[in-house]
């Protein structure tokens, strides 16, 4: 049994300060809080005894990151973050040219990774955390993660040259 | 905490205000702190923010929101199981398993189409919509022993906390608003709607929905009733809120009379009555 309440009081600012910090709207950050909870108590994920903050920091990522996904359509974009802005964080452009190759490449890069690949990317390029909180957090080892980016960079890489 | 950048990261204060950092993970973080001044900062900002996010967000009707939708998700999944998985111990004042029951079956009745047990304590329909399951507004107070479910008519007190929640049956646009004893207007759906041109947001299509924030009730005399204004069309509020204000203007009048609206809008009210006055 899940007391949610409970559980609400517990983790539930952290989670709806996440959201509200990557999607930029609080009706939308509600939505998806409230998902990362329906998510805990449908047992899509569980939450480890040792760390559940970690994971649903994670998930809370996780769930932003489809809902901005989602709004890849330029006419239904609300104001706020796009998923492609915040990656572009990951190319430090300000340079508007720059920054429309960048966006090419983050589409191209990210097209065909899944979408654990995209979260890890933005908990350890974007939040700055180390590749073990990264872990941490995704659930994976460290080394799982260290391959996952060594990977992504290497497309990255790989891309840009074809640029 | 990252050394290398020094910067500890937003998850490890997130972990550090809720005590689940390791005892070598906090201790970095305090030698940290010893370093850097805005750590602290970024700490209080965390524990200003639990404060008010709690406050806005109240727990008791959030667990509510949650299970409903999780509820609901979990009666359109394909080998949907019902079991007593939710534990919510006051609900409704029965026990815990038999809630749960109820919680899951509850939800699911407007899915149904059917009449539900609700329906007696939400406001009167004053305008049935045809077809599919009527709409409902509900409301419920914060009280110690967790939500409880108001029926219309119910009595309150200045300052108790209302949740309010609506069922849209079969969706469209609509709003929610409530007037006094005193001749205010307050709405509640969209919240921060103050008059003038503005499109009715849509509703939910499906389940009960919760709204995001609660509702404190002030000191006006006499009575507070909420409305629940819809049509499956989209409308301009301003329609809405000259017949609101006309009606509000007349408190003898507003306790019980409908709103003249056009005849595309259809309305649901519940009445509260102010402790001291019935």
């Amino acid at each position: 049994m899940v007391d949610v309440e409970a559980l609400y009081r517990k983790y539930g600012p952290m989670v709806l300060r996440r959201c509200r910090h990557l999607l930029g709207d609080e009706d939308k950050a509600l939505d998806a809080m409230q998902e990362c909870f329906v998510r805990v108590l449908r047992n899509k994920e569980r939450l480890s005894g040792d760390a559940p903050s970690s994971l649903l920091y994670c998930m809370a990522t996780n769930v932003c990151l489809n809902i901005l996904r989602s709004e890849r359509n330029p006419t239904r974009r609300a104001p706020g973050k796009g998923d492609e802005d915040l990656l572009l964080e990951l190319a430090g452009q300000d340079d508007v040219e720059a920054q429309g190759i960048a966006r090419s490449l983050v589409d191209r890069i990210f097209r065909d990774e899944a979408p654990s690949t995209r979260t890890m990317a933005v908990l350890h390029y974007v939040d700055g955390m180390t590749l073990e909180e990264t872990a941490a957090a995704s659930g994976l080892s460290v080394s799982g993660v260290r391959k996952r980016l060594s990977m992504l960079k290497k497309r990255s890489l790989e891309l840009e040259g074809e640029a | 905490m990252d050394s290398t950048r020094g910067r500890v990261s937003d998850l490890s204060l997130e972990r550090y205000v809720l005590g689940e950092l390791s005892a070598e993970e906090r201790a970095a973080v305090d030698r940290a702190r010893a370093g850097d001044p805005s750590i602290d900062e970024r700490l209080k900002e965390i524990e200003a923010s639990d404060r008010e996010i709690l406050a806005s967000y109240r727990p008791e009707f959030m667990a509510l929101a949650i299970e409903a939708k999780a509820a609901l998700a979990e009666a359109q999944a394909p080998g949907a199981e019902n079991a007593g998985r939710f534990r919510r111990p006051l609900l409704l004042g029965f026990p815990a398993g038999i809630a749960a029951v109820l919680l899951i079956a509850f939800f699911a009745i407007p899915r149904l189409g059917g009449p539900s047990a609700e329906a007696a304590w939400s406001g009167r329909d004053s305008t049935r919509a045809k077809g599919g399951a009527a709409p409902q507004l509900l409301v419920y107070r914060n009280s110690t022993g967790g939500p409880e479910s108001l029926k219309a008519g119910s009595v309150a007190a200045s300052h108790d906390v209302l949740q309010l929640a609506y069922e849209a049956g079969t969706g469209g646009y609509g709003a929610i608003l409530s007037i006094d004893g005193r001749g205010s207007v307050t709405y509640h759906l969209p919240e921060a709607y103050g008059g003038g041109s503005r499109r009715a947001p849509a509703l939910a299509a499906q389940g009960r929905a919760y709204l995001a924030r609660a509702f404190e009730l002030d000191d006006a005399p006499g009575f507070e009733r909420f409305f629940l204004v819809y049509s499956p069309k989209a409308f301009d509020l301003s329609a809405l809120d000259e017949a609101a204000r006309a009606l509000a203007a007349e408190p003898g009048k507003a306790r019980t009379a409908d709103l003249g609206l056009p005849r595309a809008l259809r309305q649901i009210s519940f009445l509260i009555q102010k402790r001291g006055e019935q």
